[in-house]
């Protein structure tokens, strides 16, 4: 069930993963935004839960396979918020009484 | 009987050259022949069978041409087999029309999924995964309680196909970077499809909706 904060967020993801393809070799800056703002908000999205991962999960697609060239400090970011969201899954999935699964990512700072 | 080799061996020739363009084509992506179909699966698929067909047709005119060769020198003593090894190379064409459409013939014979298929399956399943991560935020189900709960063996069966299907998903991706957006493996694709229908299948049982976009 998402907040009265989620709707807003996941108009701003769809909008972000809808500008993306439009950006080209030289959005470098504009890619670095992008990523350092999910990083900014993933907590909130992660506290929204899952409705929204699916946003993200295309964004960090769309960056990984858009035309800007990306630095493996972004590559290794982005690495990082995928990871971030299979942890909480797995959070969720321990709340909720499933066990433990010995491959699970572990939380991610 | 040496103008109807030569005929045959001009098919060989031909019919090589037709799955070269072929490959070519579909290497290149040429708009004149893509920009027709506003789905690029029609045309890949199109150049797809002229390369497997071509290949095959190059193949047999081939072996018809040595077999009436060699039929034709044991039929006159002494004649030589130059028209065989003069057009040796030909043999070579078939060949390599089967190295370059080995893309095409492992899809064939299922060894390889077309890249589009996976990138369609890996979206169906973060639909899956994110409807799965809701389901697990709903209460328990107790009884007299909320009709909209979570059930302990929809929990236990949905979180494994996650599990496995979250591994299969980052083999399918990881198999996308590494072709270049080319035919990828089927093993990891199987596995993800296997998770796909594991969840379908709770989602039937336990009537869990999946979510649409802007909701």
């Amino acid at each position: 069930m998402l907040s009265t904060l989620g709707p807003v967020v996941q108009v701003l993801l769809t909008l972000v993963n809808g500008l993306l393809p439009s950006l080209g070799v030289n959005g470098g800056s504009v890619v670095a935004q992008v990523i350092s703002g999910l990083d900014a908000i993933l907590p909130i999205i992660i506290k929204e839960g899952g409705q929204l991962y699916t946003e993200v999960d295309a964004i960090i697609e769309a960056l990984r396979n858009g035309s800007t060239p990306l630095t493996p400090e972004q590559l290794t970011t982005l690495d990082a918020l995928d990871a971030q969201l299979d942890a909480a899954f797995e959070a969720d999935a321990a709340a909720a009484g499933a066990p433990a699964d010995p491959a699970a990512p572990t939380a991610a700072s | 009987m040496q103008n109807e080799i030569a005929l045959i061996e001009s098919k060989t020739f031909w019919s090589a050259v037709l799955a070269v363009v072929a490959i070519v084509a579909q290497q290149f992506h040429w708009s004149w022949i893509y920009g027709w179909s506003s789905d690029p699966n029609t045309p890949t698929t199109i150049l797809n069978f002229i390369v497997f067909a071509s290949a095959i047709a190059a193949g047999l005119f081939r072996t018809t041409a040595t077999a009436k060769v060699t039929s034709f020198i044991s039929t006159k003593p002494g004649a030589t087999d130059a028209h065989t090894y003069g057009h040796a190379w030909l043999a070579l064409i078939p060949l390599l029309m089967a190295l370059g459409g080995c893309n095409t013939l492992s899809m064939i014979a299922g060894a390889s999924v077309n890249p589009n298929y996976a990138y369609a399956l890996v979206e169906t399943f973060n639909g899956f995964e994110t409807s799965a991560d809701g389901y697990l935020r709903l209460a328990p189900c107790v009884s007299g309680g909320s009709a909209v709960c979570r059930n302990p063996a929809a929990v236990k069966a949905i979180v494994a196909a996650v599990r496995t299907g979250r591994t299969a998903r980052n083999a399918v991706v990881a198999a996308l970077h590494s072709t270049n957006g080319a035919a990828i493996p089927v093993a990891s694709y199987d596995t993800l499809s296997a998770a796909v229908r594991t969840l379908q299948s709770a989602y039937a049982n336990y009537q869990i909706a999946l979510p649409s976009k802007g909701n």
